[in-house]
């Protein structure tokens, strides 16, 4: 599982990015960061076919607005969640967080949010059918 | 199969016709499953007649898109209308003539033509019968009475069978109307043993209205009508209806209003377009609840009258029952109108339009086509009613922030979770019913379904009727 889920964000070696994917991995900061962004898109998605759904919101534009908070969120979560547990590794053994580890967390905050978005999509097309108003959304 | 022969005769048979076809589109109560309109006036470019054989043609055109079974909830244009012939009237033979031509008068000897001069003015002999009778139904009389000898009263006879029934829309005051009536009520109670249905067109349940003076005309110096003759014409065509008509029909129905406004003054012809009235309005409900009469056995007069008189009516000036007819279907078809006129093209991205295959080249074919116009009329029936003296304006035409309150005297109810307001909950219902519809009708039959559907949830949903 461990490995699995390293390669989502690993895309098996191409977006390995060396000793911040070691850390990653051998840490198992992985996983936490996948479950929170399933459940953020699990929420987002039910919510807009099911709460937020209406007419009005039965619009491509809304629904890809969606995509994109889930994304933005996720991306947050991906960077915050990296960034506080390694500076917390870091920090136990004195030392800080290299710098170069922050273009390593952008990088792993937008793989994430790419993962979110594509989860997303396909939460869609399981959930959208028995929506009373978007079930024609995206098509 | 009951069939319902409804005979409009002049200006008033189809305006009223016209109120009727409204009636019906919208699904007010008709036990007769086929309505068969016969327009009888002599002036062919009469603009009210021609306009009432658009709607009625139109309401034919799309019925004849929808199908009806036990199954179906619509009860949008549910009653047929069947054509007696492709343009609903009834030709009048020699109608092109001037009335002494019609008569012959040069032929006559001196007494006859002593005779004549005695029962009809100069104005009358060189009248040319084109625009009607101009009010004169000494002149109708003669010209309307080879009617019954006509094919088209021949077809009219052969397509008569067990169980239809008859109804006649005349005015009282005016010219083709009050000679029309008596003389076709005649026509059909002595039907001619040529004819074929002769002894069920003598037995056959008639009704019929006669509509008192709800108009009047503008002075003017060129034409033959004068209004001051109304009263007097009226009472006259009253004490002979009395002993010559009431008795020969089952059910008679007289309507009048004290209140009158008075239209321009046109003979006839293309001009003459009187806005639509609540009379005629009324005078449908009259054919409509004749329809319904279930106790035939006894003649019956019955005069229609309204809970207030005020100057403009709505819904609630009326009396319960006629209430009870007219609020909800009225109201169906007037949210369908404006869905249709403000939203539908605007929405084909919905979900209810995807689910029913309602794509943009749906707006373009002639079945919605003439959806949209008949409902245009529809509108503008209502505005013209609204307009008039007496008014009837139920609802707020000129729009508003929330199309709920656009029925006169009736709040609508919002609930505490309601997310969804004015056309928005319109489109969220009709995604709703959508769902539930029967895939295998044809798309007119869903549309018509899911639109009545709709309707009927949001009158429970925001009016709880």
């Amino acid at each position: 599982m461990k490995d699995l889920v390293a390669n989502f964000y690993e895309l098996w070696g191409g977006a390995y990015l060396g000793n911040f994917s070691d850390q990653m991995y051998s840490n198992d900061l992985y996983f936490p960061v996948a479950l929170y962004s399933i459940v953020v898109a699990l929420v987002l998605t039910i919510a807009y076919y099911y709460i937020i759904d209406r007419p009005g919101t039965a619009k491509l534009s809304i629904w890809a607005l969606n995509l994109l908070v889930g994304a933005i969120l996720s991306a947050i979560i991906a960077f915050v969640s990296a960034n506080n547990d390694l500076t917390e590794i870091f920090a136990s053994i004195g030392e800080q967080v290299p710098a170069s580890y922050s273009s390593d967390m952008m990088m792993f905050a937008v793989v994430n949010a790419m993962w979110t978005i594509l989860l997303m999509v396909l939460l869609s097309f399981v959930l959208k059918w028995k929506s009373p108003n978007s079930s024609y959304v995206p098509f | 199969m009951s069939k319902l022969y409804v005979f409009g005769i002049g200006g008033t048979g189809a305006r009223v016709l016209k109120s009727l076809s409204f009636l019906l589109a919208a699904g007010v109560k008709c036990k007769s499953s086929s309505v068969v309109p016969i327009l009888i006036d002599p002036d062919a470019a009469n603009g009210d007649v021609n306009k009432t054989v658009d709607i009625l043609q139109r309401y034919q055109s799309i019925r004849s898109k929808l199908s009806f079974d036990a199954e179906t909830s619509n009860q949008f244009f549910k009653t047929e209308i069947s054509p007696l012939n492709p343009n609903f009237r009834i030709n009048i033979q020699d109608s092109k003539k001037k009335f002494k031509e019609f008569i012959d008068y040069q032929d006559l000897d001196k007494k006859n033509k002593a005779l004549i001069s005695l029962l009809f003015s100069k104005k009358n002999l060189n009248a040319d019968l084109e625009v009607g009778f101009k009010g004169n139904p000494n002149m109708g009389s003669v010209v309307l009475n080879q009617f019954n000898t006509s094919k088209d009263f021949e077809d009219f006879a052969s397509s008569f069978s067990q169980g239809d029934r008859i109804f006649i829309i005349s005015s009282i005051f005016g010219g083709t109307g009050a000679a029309g009536f008596p003389l076709l009520l005649k026509n059909i109670r002595s039907a001619s043993p040529s004819l074929n249905n002769h002894s069920l067109l003598k037995s056959a349940p008639i009704g019929a209205v006669s509509v008192l003076p709800y108009f009047g005309v503008k002075k003017d110096n060129d034409s033959d009508i004068e209004k001051s003759t109304f009263i007097s014409k009226t009472k006259a065509a009253l004490r002979y209806y009395e002993y010559g008509v009431n008795d020969s029909v089952n059910s008679m129905y007289y309507l009048g209003d004290k209140l009158v406004k008075d239209y321009d003054n046109h003979e006839g012809s293309v001009a003459q377009q009187n806005d639509a009235h609540f009379i005629e309005l009324a005078s449908a409900l009259a054919i409509l609840d004749f329809a319904n009469e279930t106790n035939l056995a006894t003649n019956k007069v019955k005069e229609f009258g309204v809970a207030n008189e005020s100057q403009t009516l709505t819904f609630n000036d009326l009396e319960s029952v006629t209430k009870a007819d007219l609020v909800k279907p009225l109201s169906k078809y007037y949210f369908f109108n404006l869905y249709l006129k403000n939203q539908l093209s605007n929405n084909l991205e919905a979900d209810f339009a995807k689910r029913l295959k309602i794509k943009e080249p749906f707006l373009y074919e002639e079945f919605y086509q003439n959806v949209e116009r008949f409902n245009d009329l529809f509108w503008d029936w209502l505005n013209e009613m609204a307009v008039n003296q007496r008014g009837f304006s139920p609802y707020s035409l000129s729009g508003g922030s929330d199309i709920f309150n656009s029925i006169k005297g009736y709040k609508p109810h919002r609930g505490f979770f309601e997310k969804t307001k004015n056309y928005e909950r319109i489109t969220a219902f009709l995604n709703k019913k959508a769902r539930e519809i029967n895939t295998s009708e044809s798309t007119e039959d869903r549309f018509m379904e899911v639109f009545y559907d709709t309707t009927e949830n949001l009158m429970a949903d925001k009016y709880k009727l």
